[in-house]
């Protein structure tokens, strides 16, 4: 979780990923900012996140994008 | 068959008699044979390629599905998609060639079913939803009576769902329905016909008015009004009839004049089609490897912003340059894309300044007297915006943008009168806008009328839809001697 932590923070230097909960649904981060996440995700993981998962809820958070990148690493 | 028309309120008439009559899992059919017969009195001869193209789309979203290997996936949705493109360039280019239109069958309303049958084979791909597994129905779903003309986009996965379950009768949605064609009716041909009598006298004879800026001027914003009037009536008019069907459409407008922004303004006006580039444009686009690549550089030498930016840049720029084409292959669609995509991307790019400008001037942000100047500001763009795209080319732009600097002479004002509106009809208009204006700031504070008048008892409230239907009819542009028949969006 660290290294992503670490990733996202890169990403979007200003957002508190440790305590937001409605990153996308709060609209806390925009569209850009959540591609440039994706984008960093697929890079730092080496995984690649099909378009079926870009879905609100599967970013709204730093557990749930944890989360979904151990279920992509999973599969 | 006009949509403005006794034959076309009949047709809907016995499609919703007929579809309460049949039973709830075949109550679609109704609606399959009332769109093939709508489709078919637009002429016989589109029905065919329109068929052609649902056939090759069904059996490409059931492939698509069933294919596990990635690769091939990939290599089918590409296949789909070119070939819907293909189709839908091909159409909107043989304008350009006199001798290729002969060969051509132009299938009404292509641009927009095309878009719905490319998201839906996209979802298909992106595992969003499932195939849909009966021909017929994929094919009501493309034709679907309602919206063929000028959409809303419809989004296979709500449209598809409904027709499939069928709908209960519920006396209250067949009311709301029919209130909502009533009211895109009064906007239609109350308003939106009248301003076009101006309109058209203007821009048809623009060498007569080529001296007479104010004229000009009159002539953008009773075009940009009546595109409104217009755009947004049909599409009442086909949420409305949905609703009677108890079938819940997309939302294609939000009072976009009340937009404080050029992007606010789009995510007001036409929804479907913005929210269809952002989906299945936009977002690919941004997520390409050179986009990647690009914006990736940008961040390392100039920081996390510099990245973002670089990534809006490049996926506005081939978003709006696709929306211009979408709406026509002229060279004005094309200036006309370039236009509002330079607003977005300039409004992004200078955010910080503006903030700044704010800040210096005490601007604020709440101000009532700041929103109406953002507001206004906003009508203005579209204005400039429409004259654009409606022009045949850009001399004529260039003409009106002269004339408009150069030739603005207060005493023209009285030319406004002798367009082929009377005073009556400037009355009219006068006061349907205003009422329109009513009723769109009522809504915007999130009341909804006709919930409101249901609750009226009952003999006031079925004098109040009489009166209604009366005014209308009394002072509507229909019948001879009126091209009712054409909405102004059902070319693109």
């Amino acid at each position: 979780m660290e290294e992503l932590l670490e990733v996202l923070k890169e990403s979007c230097p200003t957002v508190d990923f440790e305590n937001e909960t409605e990153l996308v649904s709060g609209k806390v981060i925009d569209s850009m900012d959540l591609i440039a996440i994706i984008s960093d995700i697929e890079e730092a993981f080496d995984i690649s996140i099909d378009m079926d998962k870009i879905e609100p809820e599967n970013f709204d958070s730093l557990e749930a994008i944890w989360e979904l990148i151990q279920q992509i690493k999973g599969e | 068959m006009s949509l403005v028309s006794f034959r076309f309120f009949a047709l809907t008439g016995v499609a919703v008699l007929v579809y309460y009559l049949l039973p709830l899992k075949y109550r679609w059919t109704a609606i399959l044979a009332s769109s093939l017969f709508f489709y078919y009195s637009l002429g016989s001869s589109a029905l065919i390629p329109v068929i052609c193209i649902s056939v090759f789309s069904y059996i490409m979203g059931l492939v698509i599905e069933k294919s596990d290997e990635s690769r091939k996936r990939k290599t089918l949705i590409s296949i789909a998609v070119i070939v819907l493109l293909s189709i839908l360039a091909l159409v909107k280019l043989s304008g350009h060639f006199s001798t290729l239109s002969q060969y051509i069958i132009v299938p009404t309303g292509i641009s927009y079913f095309s878009l719905s049958i490319i998201a839906y084979l996209l979802d298909v791909y992106w595992k969003k939803e499932k195939a849909e597994r009966s021909p017929l129905r994929f094919l009501t779903f493309v034709l679907y009576f309602p919206k063929i003309l000028q959409g809303p986009i419809s989004r296979h996965k709500l449209l598809g769902e409904q027709l499939k379950e069928g709908k209960r009768f519920d006396w209250e949605q067949l009311c709301f329905g029919m209130q909502l064609v009533l009211w895109g009716l009064f906007k239609k041909i109350v308003i939106a016909d009248r301003l076009s009598i101006a309109v058209s006298n203007v821009y048809s004879q623009l060498d007569t008015y080529r001296e007479h800026g104010v004229v000009l001027a009159a002539a953008m914003i009773f075009s940009a009004l009546q595109l409104y009037m217009d755009f947004s009536g049909y599409t009442d008019m086909a949420v409305g009839i949905s609703q009677m069907f108890g079938i819940e459409l997309e939302q294609n407008f939000n009072h976009p004049f009340f937009a404080e922004s050029a992007a606010g303004f789009w995510q007001r006006w036409h929804m479907t089609l913005s929210g269809w580039f952002k989906d299945y444009l936009f977002l690919p686009v941004s997520r390409t490897e050179a986009v990647k690549k690009l914006s990736k550089k940008a961040g390392n030498r100039f920081g996390a912003a510099a990245r973002k930016k670089t990534m809006m840049i490049c996926s506005t720029a081939v978003v709006w340059i696709a929306t211009g084409l979408w709406h026509g292959t002229g060279i004005n669609y094309i200036v006309w894309g370039i236009y509002w995509g330079s607003l977005m991307i300039i409004s992004q790019l200078a955010e910080g300044l503006f903030t700044k400008m704010k800040t210096a001037l005490s601007i604020k942000e709440e101000a009532a007297l700041w929103k109406l100047f953002r507001m206004f500001r906003t009508f203005l763009i579209f204005v400039f915006g429409k004259m654009i795209s409606a022009q045949e080319n850009m001399k004529n732009v260039a003409i009106i943008l002269k004339s408009l600097f150069t030739k603005l002479h207060p005493g023209d004002v009285k030319m406004i009168a002798g367009l082929g509106m009377y005073g009556y009809d400037f009355a009219i208009v006068a006061l349907g806008l205003i009422l329109v204006l009513i009723v769109s700031v009522i809504q915007e504070k999130g009341v909804c009328i006709r919930e409101q008048t249901a609750k009226w008892y009952a003999v006031p409230r079925w004098l109040f839809y009489c009166l209604a239907v009366t005014v209308i009819l009394l002072i509507g542009l229909y019948g001879k001697g009126y091209d009712t028949s054409t909405f102004a969006y059902q070319f693109f």
